[in-house]
């Protein structure tokens, strides 16, 4: 059967039989239709999305211009502005500034107390914080509306967690301390800290108090201790002493005489003389002096005495200094830590520390229940890294600002705005 | 050659100079076979000839060197002799070019233009005084729309189309090779009168290559037979009982019983009149205003080449669909496979995003994107020129006096250029976008200005200027480009005998395209971070 060519576009070539009637009809090819169907799809399509120069229309270049627009301008908003240079930047001075820097990074609290990063700051020379905002017509702009200075240390973790996380972290924490304060004493008292370690520890706190005792005679803070303690004792004695003293021997002169007048009345004889009603006197004042607390008290007030502290001080300053550089009380501490006669003692210790070290984490530096990041903890880790004392600033509602405050008021710079176009 | 008494007409032509002249010519293949020896022939202003021979003979060999397309040096031929033609002579030991316009056997017109424009470009380069669309040529146009594109056009509306692009150019001498390969006797009859009524009315000589010439002969003055076993050039009277001789004695089957023609030339049915000129035929092709100037011409390839390599619709979301993806994968597994969970995701997060987007900007999306643009662009321009070797354009432009070459190739290489620079920053600045995106679906509640001011951190300075470094990107992708480019065009213009060989030289461009993309990145990221 001859085969015919319908249509010269070669676009659109079927090869088609022609029987024995005459009727033409396509070839048996079962995919002849689908392939006419796709033909077709395609050269309406190649009307709009034309790719070679064949197929290219009246719409070739108006389409490409369109794609290229519209792919320009996605690319184009993911371009940054400068967003301190911005139209919405606002300006804020912080009264309390010091040398501490600025981090660029400016968050803001969210009603349910998450922080989120919120714009960059920019400290210029002469002190002024220029803020600009990622979003300024974002609706947290007209909630977090006081902006702060908070330091970008751990303190900022604490100060920015939820109430209830801090609650939290006060009860692990006390059940931490008191679980080490349970474990110190048991230990101290456990026969095997007795069989093997008490002398030790003694040997080396002596040998670290010999030393810190006489260096700290040696730096004179020990004679200044002692000329600080003569008109205290001076004025216990004058207030407390001498009345009772006076009291007991106001008739200690008589009964002297009456004890001792025979002597007196014979120079020749050798008598010795009756010192009874002195030391009589004597005991009574003293059993009067302890009866009235006088010594206690006198302790007490030397103990109370700014140069006793300021002795103890020193003391302690230099006893943890020879403890520390002790060369025995490592490798001691280490093997009582270490011990498994000791190690029932640290159940406790362990379970509570173990707590603490999962749930602080978890509460300060991890998601606050978000679903994405905590860029708080990143910031107070990255500057406690740094070594800068940087602070950072914050933005919040006013009753979350007045609850910070309560918590650390030193920590807390409240920022004044310069302009008020700011949220 | 005398002329034919049985055409008085032809001593009516304008009696200038058109006679060509070919003394002592003599042609030897690449492999040491003469092709010709000291042959002489020539043809008068106006007359018709057929060139005849064995297939293989070299008919269009002669055709190719008379039209000054044959690459004597590069091929290895040896060609001795004189070629004249009007005020043109050359020795063809020693010189090049030639006196004829060639109507190719596929015709090769040029696709990237419209039936207009294939016309347009001949005249516009053809020499001075061209006398332009005549009411004879414009009525071989008239069932032709000026806008139509090539694609579009029946074989017959082609091959006029050549034929009229070809006489504008305005050769001494018009060379047919197989004009009537694919028609049938009517058709192919009415084209050999079109084609004598031109040469006739033009004063030009016409040598037409064919194979089957029986329904030619009655218009032809004379019929040369080409003998390849003395490489000889035979030349008969239109006459078919002599030419079946010559043809069986040079195509060695001496003996045999002269093979009668199918048909008798007289009694062919009367082809139609050639077409009357349709009046409104030469104002609708608008050649004769003003034409264009070779800048133009330039521009034009430029544009077709922007289009075809960097601007169409399809490429544009070819970039935008793999610097997408580029953005999104970095960044969806750059946070979603954290080894150390979410604790260590906080913590890292913006050098994260800052290193992401330092290696997206600067790495990742320009090798992506350098990778695609030069596989698509290497095969698209692979295929281009191929077929333009493979279809003959360029001998066909070079045959037209168009600088061809230098259009296509400088426009293909200033198009891959310009263009791997534009997609490149529209790479950029997608993958940054689809980045932030994907940012966005992974941590929603934060702000997107916080994924900006950290992706292009090591980007742009401050002032929103990309930073110096990113020269070299944009280095990168150009120098990318155009190697590859020039690779895909040395490897495309190698010898084309089939479309197989077009595929091959596409899918080694593709190959080498990329090995040179991948080189020119590793090599300048590597020197510039040295």
């Amino acid at each position: 059967m001859p085969i015919r060519l319908p249509d010269r576009n070669p676009d659109i070539v079927m090869l088609t039989c022609e029987p024995a009637t005459g009727a033409t009809e396509p070839l048996g090819d079962p995919l002849s239709d689908t392939m006419d169907v796709l033909r077709l799809i395609r050269r309406r399509a190649t009307r709009w999305w034309p790719a070679g120069r064949s197929e290219r229309s009246t719409h070739a270049w108006p389409t490409s211009a369109a794609v290229l627009a519209l792919l320009s301008l996605l690319g184009w908003s993911a371009l940054p502005g400068g967003l301190a240079d911005g139209p919405a930047r606002v300006l804020l001075t912080d009264a309390r500034a010091g040398t501490d820097s600025l981090t660029p990074a400016v968050f803001a609290l969210r009603e349910d107390g998450t922080a989120v990063r919120f714009g960059n700051a920019e400290l210029t020379p002469g002190g002024v914080i220029r803020v600009g905002f990622y979003d300024p017509l974002d609706g947290l702009t007209g909630v977090a509306t006081e902006p702060v200075s908070l330091p970008a240390d751990p303190r900022l973790l604490w100060l920015l967690a939820s109430p209830a996380e801090r609650q939290r972290l006060r009860e692990q924490s006390s059940a931490l301390v008191l679980a080490v304060s349970s474990a110190f004493v048991d230990i101290i008292r456990s026969p095997q800290f007795n069989a093997s370690y008490r002398d030790r520890f003694v040997i080396v706190l002596r040998s670290a108090m010999q030393e810190a005792w006489q260096a700290a005679q040696l730096g004179g803070a020990w004679d200044t201790l002692l000329r600080s303690y003569d008109p205290i004792l001076r004025d216990v004695i004058g207030r407390d002493v001498r009345p009772i003293v006076e009291r007991h021997f106001r008739d200690v002169p008589l009964r002297m005489l009456r004890a001792n007048a025979l002597p007196l009345l014979d120079p020749f004889t050798d008598r010795p003389w009756d010192m009874v009603p002195v030391e009589t006197a004597l005991r009574e004042a003293i059993a009067d002096i302890r009866d009235h607390a006088v010594p206690e008290r006198t302790v007490m007030e030397l103990m109370d005495s700014p140069a006793t502290v300021e002795f103890l001080r020193v003391f302690q300053t230099v006893l943890i200094g020879k403890l520390a550089h002790s060369p025995a009380l490592p490798g001691l501490v280490a093997e009582l830590t270490f011990d498994p006669k000791l190690r029932p003692y640290l159940a406790e210790v362990t379970e509570r520390a173990n707590d603490l070290a999962r749930s602080a984490p978890h509460l300060l530096v991890s998601l606050h229940g978000s679903t994405d990041i905590n860029l708080v903890a990143a910031t107070v880790i990255r500057t406690v890294f740094s070594g800068r004392p940087d602070r950072v600033v914050v933005f919040m509602s006013p009753a979350q600002r007045d609850e910070i405050v309560g918590l650390d008021p030193n920590a807390v710079h409240l920022l004044a705005r310069l302009v008020p176009n700011g949220p | 050659m005398a002329p034919d008494p049985r055409h008085p007409k032809a001593h009516s032509l304008p009696a200038d100079d058109h006679t060509l002249v070919v003394e002592q010519l003599s042609i030897v293949r690449p492999d040491g076979r003469p092709l010709l020896d000291e042959v002489s022939l020539r043809v008068g202003p106006g007359e018709l000839v057929l060139l005849l021979g064995p297939s293989g003979c070299g008919k269009s060999t002669l055709l190719l060197l008379l039209g000054g397309l044959l690459e004597v040096e590069a091929d290895n031929w040896e060609v001795t002799g004189r070629l004249a033609c009007g005020d043109r002579e050359i020795d063809l030991a020693t010189g090049h070019g030639g006196v004829g316009g060639v109507v190719f056997q596929n015709y090769a017109l040029f696709d990237e233009f419209d039936a207009r424009d294939n016309l347009r470009i001949s005249l516009d380069h053809a020499p001075r005084g061209t006398a332009g669309l005549s009411d004879q040529l414009a009525g071989m146009l008239a069932d032709i729309d000026p806008d139509q594109s090539i694609s579009a056009c029946s074989g017959g509306q082609r091959q006029r189309l050549a034929i009229v692009r070809t006489v504008l150019a305005n050769q001494p001498v018009l060379l047919f090779d197989e004009p009537n390969s694919g028609l049938d006797i009517i058709s192919s009859r009415r084209l050999v009168e079109v084609i004598r009524n031109l040469c006739r009315t033009m004063g030009k000589p016409a040598l037409i290559a064919v194979h089957h010439y029986e329904e030619l002969l009655p218009l032809a003055d004379h019929v040369l037979v080409m003998d390849p076993r003395v490489a000889r050039l035979v030349t008969l009277p239109p006459q078919a009982e002599a030419i079946e001789r010559a043809l069986q004695e040079a195509a060695g089957l001496d003996g045999a019983p002269p093979v009668a023609p199918t048909r008798p030339a007289a009694r062919l049915p009367a082809a139609p009149p050639p077409s009357v000129p349709a009046p409104a035929a030469l104002p609708k092709w608008g050649l004769a205003q003003a034409g264009r100037s070779r800048s133009a011409w330039f521009l034009r390839y430029v544009g077709e080449y922007l289009w075809l390599l960097c601007a169409s619709p399809i490429m544009l979301l070819y970039i935008a669909a793999g610097a997408g993806i580029t953005g999104f994968v970095t960044i969806w597994f750059g946070f979603n496979y954290y080894s150390y969970g979410g604790l260590l995701k906080s913590m890292l997060h913006d050098e994260t995003v800052i290193g992401l987007g330092a290696v997206q900007c600067r790495v990742a999306l320009p090798l992506i994107c350098t990778l695609l643009f030069v596989a698509r662009n290497s095969a698209v321009i692979a295929a281009d020129v191929g077929n333009r070797v493979l279809t003959q354009q360029f001998r066909a432009m070079t045959n037209l006096q168009v600088p061809g070459r230098s259009y296509v190739f400088a426009a293909i290489l200033s198009s891959v250029v310009l263009g791997a620079l534009a997609l490149h920053a529209l790479a950029l600045l997608l993958g940054a976008w689809a980045a932030q995106e994907t940012w966005h679906l992974v941590f929603p509640t934060q702000y997107r200005a916080l994924f900006r001011t950290l992706y292009f951190r090591n980007v742009l300075t401050p002032d929103g200027w990309p930073v110096f470094s990113m020269v070299w990107v944009f280095c990168k992708a150009a120098l990318s480009a155009l190697l590859a480019g020039v690779a895909a065009i040395i490897v495309a213009l190698g010898p084309k005998p089939s479309s197989q060989a077009v595929n091959h030289s596409v899918a080694n461009a593709i190959v080498i395209g990329v090995i040179i993309a991948l080189l020119v990145h590793a090599g300048i990221s590597v020197l510039t971070t040295v």
